[in-house]
């Protein structure tokens, strides 16, 4: 079994269960994003730490942390532009060497995103905003993570696309990936999440199974707009 | 057409000596934002290699072996040593440490070997002339450098296209931030990406020994210039723009040289720098580059 | 003691120091070290107006050594006696510049302003050189004024890439241009004008006036535009601007340089002026410190005398038992590691951007409204790197 706990930014202190979806909702600037990065090894914490099934991430290069079985969607999408789709999704990938396997998850990333099929050889740059966001998450997949970083999926993406996008979250949290979800559109992802944690200016205010967060009217004024 | 023929074969070899330079000018830089001013002792260091070997008892091909074996070492403690302390420095400091790199290679050789320029020769049939028409006869070692070009520059297209090291290489200088992301090992493609450069360097500088009959501790330095300016006009860290790029100043260079009245002829390199200027200006994503374009 | 009293008896006492050592050094009889020190001085130039026009901004320009150039030739050609200089040798001369006899001219006017024949003479030789010196740098101002309007909009790499083809092209035309230059032989018979009190003049102006600029606004809004363009530029920084004049200026010294350089060696040739010499001044500023005066200064001393000291090692020595081979480079090989040492542990130089504190203004001059002093250049644009 594992657990991530997770001390960073200002005294922010949080865990992820197995098989949970979790999101941390907050306006710009909250730290959500240096949070991920700095799961991800990308950024150094001065200190605190991160463990993840009881091992130590912060002394590891991002690749390690890659092997250990941490995948990041990133924000920005962050594709390789000059490359294809098909190159994209299997530098995924890159760490696994079971060759036949890389194969079939080509497939099950092409039947969760049936356009990417069509755009296989299609350089990422040239694809649509939509596109490249469900190629970021494909090429996280392809790593077989065991905790999946979501940080902005549905940034700057058309309703339409949002609801796509929240879908196939819904159902990679069926497959139980753990996932780790930052969003600022606080309704999807509350709506989709088992527990959330609201995050301000580096800090955790609040904590809880995301349906009470959801129904606490600070949460409501603040994120949902109510 | 005889002199045609002479000048198309003088304009490829001198491109693809260049391009040789350039594709490890743009991998490298492409991957760390690094002008390697320390890419021309690579080139120069081939050559001495080959002679050290020699004159162990080495006969010429193992010699050659060996030494790009031993150039891509050079690279990699070169990486080592300079620049992966420097890891996320800024620009300028890269290429300013790369100064000190080369000055210290430089000096190096002229410690060992003497500053004075040394004879150097391949084997004997690379002086031959093949003879093609009646009355032209084209040097072997033209159509020598002008093939190994081609056979490593499909090589590493192969490479870059094919292996998963490879594509890794292109994607990390593509975004740096997903190639972490995704888990690529940055240490080891950026290591391989010097052994390249180092090799293609060094093999480049042998050839280019061997075609002018002598090697010096400063022959590194206009070969660079050049491939820079190759680099540049194909798109910084673009490779098939920097082997498009290299190609192209081969033949003007060849051109300049055959057109122009004799006075101006002499401001070859002068015109080729000012062309530079007016592509970084126009066109600083140069011909096939479509990176960013760093103006204020 | 207010800070202003302060500031100004420190520049006096500088100033005091500095006339002493000129004159001390000037009653020096032995050759060798009146060459050195008035190198030193040179060398500061040089370093001092890289500081400014590339340290202050973080516009790298490797084409500096080319406005040095220009200010040797320029001034070298306005000294040199007609005989040397006569149609057979340099049949590309206007006439009016292949007549000229500025040494001669100048001694003449002042005798016709009443001056005795001696005197108009002790005068002469360093009026002429500053004459000389002046329009030579003021010809290479304009080259960079023309050179710089397109080249300063570039950043980065891409900046010193293209300067440094500004003295590729400025090599070429120096080696080629046989009929004003003489070629890859270059000029002989320049006239011995430099003398180290002359030197240490234009050192003292050249510090003087950088120093100013640094602390004056538009000092601020170099530093300002290294750290962060845009920011700059939303404050209302003319980014073209204020690079271009860090650019005119630095070109400006380090022409007086040149003039100074040839007028000691009393011959210039293409090869002196080219990537040897731009890797030394590069070395002395950030070994020193990228964004200091005083820090160019030291580095340039420093880097000036250590081959000198070094030099003896080169030629073999011998220490207890062991003897030492020749060892041809081995003081630039000290030289490369040394620097490569100082990017990789303290990439802005020994003293970054701050000054040497002098006597009692304890934190120098400059200081005062200087926000940056702490941060090494062009440190700001390192954080941006990672997500290109």
């Amino acid at each position: 079994m594992y657990y991530g706990g997770i001390q960073a930014l200002k005294n922010v202190s949080l865990h992820v269960q197995p098989g949970e979806l979790l999101a941390i909702i907050g306006a710009n600037g909250a730290g959500k994003t240096t949070l991920l990065r700095t799961v991800s090894g990308v950024l150094r914490a001065r200190s605190g730490s991160i463990r993840f099934e009881d091992r130590e991430l912060t002394r590891l290069s991002p690749y390690q942390i890659v092997h250990l079985g941490i995948a990041h969607s990133p924000e920005g999408r962050q594709l390789f532009g000059g490359l294809t789709t098909i190159e994209n999704l299997r530098l995924g990938a890159v760490q696994r060497k079971d060759r036949a396997a890389i194969d079939q998850d080509v497939e099950y990333i092409y039947g969760l995103f049936p356009v990417l099929k069509e755009r296989r050889l299609q350089r990422a740059g040239t694809l649509s905003g939509g596109e490249q966001q469900m190629l970021a998450i494909g090429r996280a997949l392809m790593a077989r993570p065991r905790l999946l970083l979501l940080d902005e999926p549905s940034l700057g993406l058309a309703p339409l696309l949002v609801e796509r996008i929240f879908e196939v979250i819904a159902r990679l949290k069926m497959e139980r990936v753990t996932l780790l979800l930052v969003e600022q559109n606080a309704r999807m992802a509350l709506e989709v999440a088992d527990r959330a944690y609201v995050m301000e200016t580096g800090h955790v205010t609040l904590e809880g199974p995301a349906s009470e967060l959801a129904a606490n009217p600070a949460v409501e004024r603040a994120y949902l707009g109510g | 057409m005889a002199f045609v023929l002479q000048q198309l074969i003088n304009a490829l070899a001198l491109g693809s000596i260049y391009a040789l330079m350039a594709i490890g000018l743009a991998i490298i830089f492409g991957i760390l934002r690094l002008i390697n001013f320390a890419h021309g002792e690579l080139l120069m260091i081939g050559p001495y290699l080959v002679l050290v070997l020699s004159l162990l008892g080495l006969p010429f091909g193992l010699a050659v072996v060996v030494a790009l074996v031993l150039a891509g070492f050079v690279g990699v403690i070169m990486e080592r040593l300079a620049y992966r302390p420097l890891r996320g420095a800024p620009d300028v400091s890269l290429l300013l440490t790369s100064l000190g790199v080369s000055m210290f290679l430089q000096n190096s050789v002229i410690m060992a070997f003497g500053g004075q320029s040394k004879a150097f020769a391949g084997p004997a049939f690379l002086d031959q002339r093949l003879p093609v028409m009646q009355n032209v006869g084209i040097a072997t070692i033209d159509v020598v450098i002008f093939g190994t070009a081609i056979v490593l520059v499909v090589l590493f297209t192969l490479f870059v296209t094919r292996t998963t090291l490879g594509i890794s290489m292109r994607a990390s200088a593509e975004n740096l931030l997903a190639a972490q992301l995704v888990g690529i090992n940055l240490g080891r493609v950026i290591m391989v990406a010097f052994i390249i450069g180092a090799g293609m360097a060094a093999v480049a500088g042998i050839l280019y020994g061997v075609r002018i009959g002598k090697i010096d501790p400063l022959m590194g330095f206009i070969p660079l210039l050049k491939a820079f300016v190759a680099t540049v006009i194909g798109g910084f860290g673009s490779i098939p723009g920097a082997v498009l790029g290299a190609y192209v100043l081969g033949f003007l260079e060849i051109l300049l040289s055959g057109s122009l009245p004799s006075g101006v002829t002499a401001y070859r390199d002068a015109i080729i720098f000012v062309l530079l200027i007016v592509v970084l200006l126009v066109r600083p994503q140069g011909i096939l580059g479509s990176g960013e374009a760093e103006r204020v | 003691m207010t800070i202003e009293r302060a500031r100004a008896l420190n520049g006096l006492v500088l100033l005091g120091v500095m006339v002493l050592f000129v004159l001390g050094a000037s009653q020096l009889q032995n050759d060798y070290l009146v060459r050195v020190i008035m190198l030193i001085g040179i060398n500061i130039l040089l370093a001092v107006s890289l500081a400014l026009a590339s340290g202050f901004t973080g516009v790298f320009s490797l084409g500096q050594i080319g406005f040095m150039a220009i200010g040797a030739y320029a001034s070298a050609l306005l000294t040199i006696p007609p005989s040397a200089k006569t149609h057979t040798l340099l049949p590309g001369l206007p006439p009016w510049l292949a007549s000229l006899d500025l040494v001669r001219t100048v001694g003449g006017d002042l005798s016709s302003l009443g001056f005795s024949a001696e005197a108009a003479d002790l005068v002469a030789t360093p009026i002429a050189l500053v004459i000389a010196a002046s329009s030579g740098a003021l010809f290479a101002a304009c080259v960079a004024l023309v050179v710089g309007i397109p080249l300063m909009r570039l950043n980065g790499n891409y900046v010193s890439v293209a300067t440094m083809g500004f003295l590729v092209i400025v090599n070429a035309i120096a080696i080629n241009l046989d009929t004003v230059t003489r070629g890859s032989r270059g000029l002989g018979s320049i006239p011995s004008l430099s003398r180290i009190w002359i030197v240490y003049l234009f050192v003292a102006i050249a510090i003087y006036v950088v120093w100013r600029i640094r602390a004056s606004p538009f000092g601020r809004a170099m530093l300002a535009q290294r750290e962060n363009v845009s920011a700059a530029q939303a404050m209302g920084v003319d980014i073209l601007r204020t690079r271009l004049l860090a650019f005119v200026i630095g070109a400006f010294f380090s022409a007086v340089a040149g003039a100074l350089w040839a007028h000691m060696i009393t011959a210039v040739a293409p090869a002196a002026f080219y990537f040897t010499y731009t890797v030394n001044v590069i070395v002395m500023i950030v070994v020193g410190g990228m964004g200091s005066v005083t820090g160019a200064t030291l580095g340039a001393v420093l880097l000036t005398l250590l081959p000198e000291l070094l030099r003896g090692l080169e030629g073999g020595a011998t220490i207890g038992p062991f003897k030492l081979p020749l060892l041809f480079g081995l003081s630039n090989i000290i030289l490369a590691v040394t620097f490569v040492l100082v990017m990789i542990y303290r990439r802005g130089g020994l003293l970054g951007d701050r000054e040497l504190p002098l006597f009692w203004a304890r934190k120098g001059p400059a200081s005062k409204g200087e926000a940056h002093a702490q941060s090494l250049p062009f440190e700001r644009h390192a954080s941006a790197r990672i997500d290109r």
